[in-house]
């Protein structure tokens, strides 16, 4: 069972999707779900013995193409809707034990393809309003499979974040006649203290108000709004760059790092959003070797981030572990 | 590269969707590798 429930508070929708606590957590990996199913071996999402990227709705999604009616009643001030829209998972490979990290270049292009795809798919229909891919990746996180996937979620309206992105990007496009992402990106780039790596199309930096140490945005050298935008060289551009920034995370500390990676695009509500700019996020919840940044006082009730790091220092550990992503 | 999707309904009601690929564009050429270089000495401050 799921519904939207309206937050008059903070004039946003909340999910409640309470079937979601059933759902698989951790399984061995002999059981992985996600794994393809093996000939005389037990069922899992995926009926075939092998794949390359496979997408499938998910089994205890939060938004549903056909929602039931919500178990309360609306009133004046706190309206509930029924919670339309779309829950996909991504599986990235077979292989059990990869990471999107330790994937080729060639795989990393592929899913990019995907990603595309399913944008052009998910935003073409009529109740979706906003496309989000996303990754969680790592326990710290809190994933319930190890296995390589990521989300995609079609939302019935703008999401908050975003929401308030467009308009930070409109109101910059109206005072200055620019773009608010290619401004950033460009300052960064003449700064070039907190600047990653970068390739003919896209650029990767620690931004200068970079809530979580380790946090990375990957910005597009041309003004696009959305992954549809991107031209074959473009798209194979961002492969390599997400490999390089995936490879320079997991030799920080070691290990296999953990990270949300979240895909910010235009609308898919019919409207016009010229100003805004594709770029994708990374938030990594690690402040050091054995330690996590948490969300607690100050970021969870008021909404200010305290970053114990300083972008400039954090951006020179990574960028020193960066080396450029070859195609097999 | 070429991508082919295939979508199939499961018993439950819903969709899954196989992406396969077909290798058709010519291979992508690595850029060389940069030649190791020792950093350069900062430069002096000067004073007008």
């Amino acid at each position: 069972m799921s519904e939207l429930r309206w937050n008059p508070l903070l004039g946003e929708w909340v999910a409640t999707a309470t079937h979601r606590q059933e759902r698989t957590f951790l399984p061995p990996a002999d059981f992985c779900p996600l794994c393809p199913t093996a000939p005389g071996g037990f069922p899992t999402e995926v009926p075939e013995p092998d794949y390359d990227i496979v997408v499938f709705e998910n089994r205890f999604p939060s938004l549903q193409q056909s929602p039931e009616a919500p178990s309360v009643e609306s009133t004046d001030l706190c309206p509930v809707r029924p919670a339309q829209g779309i829950c996909e998972v991504v599986l990235y490979a077979p292989r059990h034990n990869s990471t999107l990290a330790e994937e080729p270049v060639e795989q990393i292009y592929k899913l990019v393809r995907v990603w595309t795809d399913r944008f052009r798919e998910l935003g073409s229909l009529e109740f979706v309003d906003y496309v989000f891919v996303f990754e969680n990746k790592g326990k710290d996180i809190g994933v319930t499979l190890h296995h390589p996937h990521g989300q995609i979620y079609g939302y019935p309206f703008i999401p908050p974040r975003i929401g308030l992105e467009l308009a930070q990007s409109r109101a910059h496009m109206e005072k200055t006649g620019r773009c608010l992402i290619c401004d950033i990106r460009d300052q960064e780039r003449l700064d070039g203290r907190r600047i990653i790596a970068e390739n003919g199309s896209f650029t990767a930096y620690i931004p200068f108000f970079a809530r979580w140490p380790y946090e990375v945005h990957l910005a597009s050298t041309r003004h696009v709004q959305a992954l549809t935008d991107l031209a074959v060289g473009e798209q194979k551009d961002l492969s390599l760059l997400l490999k390089s920034l995936l490879v320079a995370y997991d030799r920080l500390f070691n290990l296999s790092f953990p990270y949300m990676m979240v895909i910010h695009q235009r609308p898919t509500d019919g409207g016009s959003y010229e100003y805004y700019h594709f770029h994708i996020e990374f938030y990594p919840p690690m402040r050091s070797a054995n330690r996590l940044k948490y969300l607690a006082g100050s970021e969870s009730g008021a909404g200010m981030f305290i970053n114990d790091t300083h972008a400039e220092e954090k951006a020179a550990e990574l960028r020193a572990l960066t080396t450029p992503a070859r195609w097999s | 590269m070429s991508m082919r999707s295939r979508r199939i309904v499961l018993e439950d009601g819903r969709y899954l969707i196989y992406y396969t690929f077909e290798d058709d564009d010519p291979v992508p050429v690595n850029p060389p590798e940069p030649e190791q270089q020792e950093p350069p000495l900062p430069e002096e401050k000067t004073h007008e």
